[in-house]
């Protein structure tokens, strides 16, 4: 397992901790969380507002706002090397060009004085050392690419409704054809058929491109469109993490249970909605142990302690839960469903 | 763009003529009898009256104002009450005067307002910082005409560098446009500062750093124009305050501008007089104020697309 | 039944204010430039209400003391003495008491009238809008200094005449302020809610328009008083403001000039007043600014 080298994977992180420190408190955004991503593959980060998923993002492009925010310690491997060792300008030489991300609100995500096709052109240009012109040229390409006529390119972003402005942003984020692109909740600010339009722009991107993903969302029906694998995360860690499949169809942890119960059954319209019972931890004030188990149906004595390990049902898919041990998590379920 | 261009300066003329209206109607509100004034104490009552049916002064004061309008529009602004001689004449002889040292004293302040407001923000809660805006708030609380005097006393009197009056030398202009253009440079890095920091925590420059670009570059390509937007405003409604400075820093410097016409006009009751500086001062501050319209268009697409 | 409705909404009303206004104090007090404007603006206010107590109007402060005149800063005039050899630190307070007298009764003017002018306007809309921002477009067309200026140069200089010029000069000013304010609440949902239940307009406007003004317009007026003392020492430094023998910091500016050569303290004192005032009122205002502003949350 572990001589899988990670050049093969896009994405590797390790035991990554990142905290706010501000003067209220210590906020602990990521606490020892670990993710893998394979080439070519799509990984969806799941989790509610205030688990880590935007840090966890940042953190790669290394664009947490310092001060107050502080990589503590841990590694993040881009096709194997370590970025949390590189230097500001090599990450420069990285940010745009091997790494990209797409934000969740393209309402203020474009600058709104300069047209759109220079706002492409630009990192076009700084990376693949074309002259002005040509940038140009290739950036309205980028345009007809993600379904906006290319004569548009010298309209300003208030020009565009909001899911144009998020074409435009993709294309910004794969003009020079990144390894990995990061996109955290790119559907959320937008109307439901939007959505899907999107998505499907960015599943056709990827197939061309070869990309990388991970897709950082709260949706647990945009992850079934389009992840290939699926990591939850709660509070700053993976509490599971699986294929689609996996996850889908054997869920493992309490707290992944809770999110699907969440949806409202279609089938059944006579059934209660299931909701979690309270509220996210506070992350300058987590609880001890592991720190779900104060909402957790299945909450045992140990659980109020003591951080639960890694336990693998299979190659992929592992549960953070003292339910489980190697014996049970392969055999039946231990969730009630 | 012309077309915005056309209806700025459209809407400035309504403005024009209210503010000459009102300037009228205050000014008419001033006690005394200008036919008495003119023809002195010896004038019998027969003399003053026919005198006010001449100048008109009998007339409803709405009549009175149209009339000085029509005069006012073909560049006849009366007669002043002091020397007889008209005022149109006085006033534009003065007028450039204030505007040299207007000018003077606004580029000064804007040439370095903006880069250290930029600096400030860019090393927020620093040394530089903190130590920068100490000394705009100190510039800014001060009083125009006591900073003047200061500097009198220790450039003009001790040192002996600079005069401290009147407009002879190339130098004299050198106190007067620091009196004022020190107050508004604080005031404008202020601005400028505080602008920037607003525009630091878009979201656009976080699109524009993930593109890999050097923290230098955003600020320069991306940051800079957009904080440049509220920063025109307030140098805009800074010139009004630059006016009103200049009127009195061009008493303490005897500055022969505008201002210190008009004040020895109130001084000696000579309302033609008074009348024509403050109208003078008022059509500036407007064409000004169009001027950083249009130039907040420039910078402002949105706003441009709002006229298109 | 409706009547415990209005309880309950009224607790609620209640409630949100106090601990709006404590969060607000508290973000206040963490800010340590605003604790000194503060703690300055206290101490002047003591000043001015004292300035009787401490020095006699008539025996000390605009009796004249030949004599003893253009005396430098000593232990018995630690500001020096003027030119008709009074007490400087005297004139300075009772100076003190005029300026910020003068400023608080033209401020709260401007802004009980530009209130009442913001919130028709932003309220009712329409013409009535269209007709009071017209107005008060032209007037802020003119410079507020000069328009001051214009003011007290028609009606001839005096105090009464002065405050009279600065209350008209700021109100368009509160009235742009107050119909912002209003404009931003008239149209939330919670208006609707309140008509709903039943509420009429006098009732919107007291309950829950006026409280949401409230941020933006304590801020303005913090700062309003201390352009007001400003120009207030303009226009009394040009001989348009406050008449003599009656202190005033401008005035004493300007009579100081004749002796700046030698007597330069005449000058260096009252400015001192006026800046160390201001300055005060400006990290006051910068302080509420920052502890009102609700993105800061």
């Amino acid at each position: 397992m572990k001589d899988q080298n990670t050049v093969t994977n896009a994405l590797e992180i390790n035991d990554l901790v990142v905290e706010y420190r501000t003067e209220d408190g210590i906020v602990q955004a990521v606490n020892n969380l670990d993710m893998k991503l394979e080439k070519g593959k799509t990984l969806g980060l799941v989790g509610e507002t205030g688990a880590g998923k935007t840090t966890t993002g940042l953190s790669i492009l290394r664009l947490i706002p310092d001060p107050p925010g502080v990589i503590v310690s841990g590694e993040i491997y881009l096709n194997g090397k370590n970025l949390l060792l590189a230097t500001e300008k090599a990450m420069e030489k990285i940010r745009g060009k091997q790494v990209s991300m797409i934000f969740q609100d393209p309402m203020t995500s474009l600058n709104p004085v300069t047209v759109v096709e220079d706002q492409i052109a630009e990192v076009i240009e700084l990376h693949e050392n074309l002259s002005k012109s040509k940038s140009l040229e290739k950036a309205r390409n980028m345009l007809e690419l993600v379904g906006i006529p290319g004569e548009r390119g010298k309209e300003y972003p208030h020009q565009f409704s909001g899911g144009m402005k998020q074409r435009v942003v993709i294309a910004i984020a794969l003009a020079c054809n990144p390894l990995l692109l990061i996109a955290d909740e790119p559907t959320t600010a937008l109307d439901v058929t939007i959505q899907a339009q999107v998505l499907e722009l960015m599943k056709e991107l990827r197939e061309t491109y070869d990309t990388s993903m991970l897709m950082i969302t709260h949706d647990l029906g945009v992850v079934s469109e389009i992840c290939d694998t699926v990591s939850v995360i709660y509070a700053g860690r993976i509490v599971e993490h699986g294929t689609l499949e996996d996850i889908f169809e054997h869920t493992g942890h309490p707290y992944t249970e809770g999110l699907f119960n969440s949806l409202p059954n279609l089938e059944d319209r006579q059934s209660k909605l299931k909701p979690i019972k309270g509220l996210m931890p506070d992350p300058s004030n987590l609880p001890a142990g592991c720190p779900f188990h104060p909402r957790c149906n299945y909450a045992l004595e140990i659980c109020k302690s003591a951080a639960p390990p890694k336990v693998y049902r299979n190659e992929n898919h592992y549960i953070r839960c003292h339910l489980y041990d190697e014996v049970n998590v392969k055999t039946g379920k231990v969730l009630k469903g | 763009m012309w077309k915005f261009i056309f209806k700025r300066i459209l809407s400035l003329i309504p403005v024009l003529i209210g503010v000459t209206l009102i300037v009228f109607l205050i000014m008419s509100l001033a006690p005394g009898d200008p036919a008495k004034v003119i023809l002195g104490l010896e004038a019998s009552e027969e003399q003053i009256e026919k005198l006010r049916e001449e100048m008109g002064l009998n007339d409803p004061v709405m009549v009175q104002y149209v009339r000085y309008m029509k005069n006012l529009v073909q560049g006849d602004m009366g007669l002043s009450y002091k020397t007889k001689r008209p005022v149109t004449e006085e006033v534009w002889a003065r007028f450039p005067h204030t505007v040299a040292l207007s000018l003077t004293a606004m580029g000064f302040a804007v040439l370095f307002a903006i880069p250290l407001g930029i600096i400030a923000a860019i090393k927020q809660n620093t040394f530089v910082d903190g130590f920068s805006m100490f000394l705009a708030l100190l510039g800014v609380s001060m009083p125009v005409f006591w900073f003047g005097l200061i500097l009198i006393l220790v450039f003009s009197l001790k040192l002996g560098w600079f005069p401290s009056s009147g407009s002879d030398t190339a130098k004299s202009i050198v106190l007067p446009s620091i009196a004022i253009g020190f107050i508004q440079m604080a005031a404008v890095a202020r601005i400028t500062r505080s602008s920037m920091l607003e525009v630091i925590r878009q979201d656009y420059i976080r699109t524009a750093r993930s593109k890999g670009l050097s923290f230098g570059a955003v600020i320069r390509k991306h940051a800079l124009k957009n904080s440049l937007i509220p920063t025109v405003t307030v140098i805009g409604l800074q010139f009004g305050m630059l006016l009103g400075g200049a009127v009195i820093v061009e008493s303490v410097f005897a500055w022969p501008g505008l201002g210190r016409l008009m004040v020895t006009s109130i001084q000696g009751r000579d309302i033609p007089m008074v009348m024509g500086c403050i109208i003078i001062f008022a059509v500036t501050f407007c064409i000004m104020n169009l001027i950083v319209d249009l130039l907040y268009g420039f910078l402002d697409p949105r706003i441009k697309s709002m006229y298109a | 039944m409706s009547k415990t409705k209005e309880e309950v909404l009224q607790k609620t009303k209640k409630y949100k204010k106090r601990s709006q206004t404590v969060e607000v104090w508290h973000r206040l007090l963490r800010n340590k430039a605003a604790i000194i404007g503060l703690v300055i603006v206290i101490l002047l206010f003591l000043m001015v209400i004292f300035a009787d107590v401490l020095y006699d109007f008539n025996d000390v402060v605009i009796k004249q003391n030949i004599p003893e005149r253009l005396q430098g800063p000593s232990v018995k005039h630690p500001f020096g003495t003027d030119e008709f050899g009074r007490d400087l630190l005297a004139r300075i307070v009772h100076g003190g008491r005029m300026s910020i007298s003068i400023s608080f009764i033209s401020v709260a003017t401007s802004l009980f009238v530009g209130a009442i002018l913001g919130a028709l306007a932003g309220y009712f809309g329409g013409r009535i809008d269209m007709v009071i921002m017209r107005v008060m477009d032209v007037f802020l067309a003119i410079p507020p200094t000069l328009l001051a200026i214009t003011i007290v140069a028609a009606l001839g200089p005096s105090t009464v005449n002065l405050i009279i010029a600065l209350a008209v000069s700021n109100i368009p000013l509160f009235s742009r302020i107050v119909r912002g304010s209003v404009l931003m609440v008239r149209d939330r949902e919670f208006i609707e809610s309140a008509r709903a239940v039943g509420a009429n307009d006098f009732t919107i406007i007291f309950d829950h328009i006026i409280p949401n003004s409230f941020a933006p317009v304590l801020v303005q007026t913090t700062l309003s008083v201390a352009i007001v003392i400003l120009t207030t020492a303009g226009l009394s430094f040009l001989g348009l403001g406050v008449q003599p023998p009656t202190p005033e910091w401008g005035f004493m500016l300007s009579s100081g000039r004749n002796y700046i050569r030698d007597h330069g303290y005449m000058t260096i004192f009252p400015g001192l007043a006026i800046m160390v005032t201001i300055l005060s009122l400006n990290l006051l205002g910068d302080g509420l600014r920052d502890a009102l502003d609700p993105r800061l949350k």
